[in-house]
């Protein structure tokens, strides 16, 4: 089994979700985001706190002082992840911009007791901390690079982890034209029509082959037609990728003047999701 | 090359997941990742503590300043000898990539028959490069990959790029070094200043974050405050190492993750898995 940073998920219901992790390096720039806001949110106080102040005539270092701006520097340090993992379904600001989600390791959303607690014990994943001020998260980094889930301290005791949410793209088939097409369209009129899987592969093939050079089309293309050659019994020398080419064609769009630009226009063109593997 | 059987899944990833990827990897080849590493990294770091060793003993000690022109000393001395202190730990992945099971020796001769191309592209031209660069890892921008080109494609350092006479049934002629380090890197300069940028930005978080976590431990375990001599000359540089073995393999699955989007391996193994699916008898 190759290592991914993917995630299978079985339901009770035996249907299998498949999630991708995020690592501590896709959540190091959420968390610096999150910072970031944490920080203006501070000194958007601290403006707001010494206007009040001075409205009422007084300085920092009168009655209340710096109280209220250690109360909020509390608050927001202890409760700011909590709170919006809590009500924005186990996303903070800097999880959104990242497109990241905390769920529990079943793939369900997280509760509120789970947010505050994993963001709690962030305390404990920043350790070796310096003066227990500033945490250098070596603690945290280890654990999680040693499991597969990327679970932190703070996510194995609240039975949780953080997926990244992935967009499926779905991309239509378009039909194609190159010089000689139609010429080996014409010699696979005997030749099968092709099974589904064999022809979902040509297709990915033909759609990313405009960004390789010809050495290289020749070097991917050259093995499946060599061996699509042996099975129908052909002496042919053709163009590998020019044979990959007819069989797509011929495929989704029947031979080339005749269905080709109706099906090409037509918005029922067969279309399936491709997902980031290409599977 | 099967599908399932290579170290990593084929697929295209972004950077900060292949960074990701890193960590696993690390964790499932922890053991020659080390000792590769460590046989490439030893000898260029005690090189590096008798050189700031010699400097040590003079006024450069005494303030701050000096302080911070050592270690940036040792960082820029660090840079030039990557390539070099990491190629074991390429080559041991390169192979570790599509087969379980390790050959030693082999990587011990392969590294031996990249040496000269090590030497004379890494270490005088990079080097060259390294010199009038205000930077430390600028030279970096260009060519990243150059290591990974070296060491595994292992071509002669010219080849031919003569595409004529060119069959559909015949091979095409073997790229150079030079040549197939070129067209690898040709249209992503955009793509790798922004990998590069952001590698230097993490690999600066990594580097402060881990040195003064080992400060920390050490502090905690001697019960009494670590000495600048024992900072800079043995915690610091071990940060600095263990930084640069964990970018050596963010370098190699980045390097694949280019490889994989720019030659479509994962197109080419789908083709190659229905072939041998072809190839095999009709029930």
């Amino acid at each position: 089994m190759s290592l991914d940073t993917k995630v299978r998920v079985l339901t009770p219901e035996n249907i299998a979700f498949e999630y991708e992790i995020a690592g501590p390096f896709q959540r190091l720039v959420a968390y610096a985001i999150d910072l970031g806001i944490r920080a203006l949110s501070l000194f958007i106080f601290f403006c707001l706190y010494s206007l009040l102040l001075s409205a009422f005539n007084r300085t920092l270092g009168s009655a209340l002082g710096l109280a209220p701006l250690f109360v909020a520097w509390f608050v927001l340090e202890w409760f700011y992840g909590g709170v919006f993992e809590t009500f924005w379904n186990g996303q903070t600001p800097g999880k959104w911009v990242m497109g990241l989600r905390v769920v529990t390791v079943q793939g369900q959303p997280i509760t509120g007791l789970q947010a505050v607690l994993r963001n709690v014990l962030r305390a404990v994943d920043g350790l070796p901390s310096v003066m227990m001020a500033v945490p250098t998260f070596l603690l945290g980094l280890v654990v999680s690079a040693c499991n597969g889930r990327f679970q932190r301290l703070g996510d194995l005791a609240t039975g949780t982890m953080v997926i990244r949410e992935t967009r499926q793209m779905v991309q239509e088939v378009q039909p194609v034209w190159a010089p000689g097409l139609e010429e080996v369209m014409e010699h696979l009129h005997p030749i099968p029509p092709l099974e589904a899987a064999m022809a979902r592969v040509i297709a990915a093939y033909v759609q990313r082959r405009e960004q390789f050079h010809p050495q290289r089309r020749w070097e991917i293309a050259h093995p499946l037609a060599q061996a699509l050659l042996r099975r129908w019994h052909r002496e042919w020398e053709v163009d590998p990728d020019l044979l990959l080419l007819a069989l797509y064609q011929r495929h989704f769009f029947g031979t080339p003047g005749t269905q080709a630009a109706e099906t090409a226009s037509s918005a029922a063109a067969p279309s399936w999701p491709v997902s980031p593997a290409g599977v | 090359m099967q599908r399932e059987s290579t170290l990593v899944a084929i697929r295209e990833r972004g950077f900060l997941e292949v960074m990701d990827l890193a960590l696993q990897v690390l964790r499932h080849c922890a053991p020659g990742v080390v000792a590769w590493g460590l046989v490439g990294v030893v000898p260029w770091a005690l090189l590096n503590f008798f050189l700031v060793e010699s400097l040590w003993g003079e006024d450069l000690s005494e303030s701050p300043e000096s302080w911070s022109s050592l270690l940036m000393f040792q960082l820029w001395l660090a840079s030039w000898e990557m390539p070099l202190a990491t190629a074991g730990v390429t080559l041991y992945l390169g192979q570790r990539m599509f087969r379980p099971r390790v050959d030693h020796r082999l990587v011990v001769r392969q590294w031996c028959g990249s040496l000269g191309q090590l030497l004379l592209l890494q270490g005088l031209g990079r080097g060259m490069f390294h010199m009038f660069c205000i930077s430390l890892f600028v030279p970096y921008w260009f060519w990243p990959y150059l290591n990974e080109v070296i060491l595994l494609e292992r071509n002669r350092l010219f080849g031919r790029t003569k595409e004529s006479n060119q069959t559909h049934d015949q091979a095409p002629i073997k790229l150079g070094t030079l040549n197939r380090a070129a067209r690898l890197h040709s249209q992503v300069v955009g793509e790798s200043i922004f990998r590069w940028l952001v590698a230097t930005v993490v690999g600066a978080v990594l580097l402060g974050s881990w040195s003064v976590a080992l400060s920390v431990l050490v502090t905690w375990v001697q019960t009494k405050t670590l000495s600048p001599w024992a900072w800079m000359q043995i915690v610091f540089p071990t940060a600095t190492w263990c930084v640069v073995v964990f970018f050596a393999v963010v370098r190699f699955l980045s390097y694949l993750d280019l490889r994989i989007r720019k030659e479509g391996w994962e197109i080419e193994l789908q083709l190659k898995t229905q072939a041998a699916r072809l190839a095999m008898p009709q029930v």
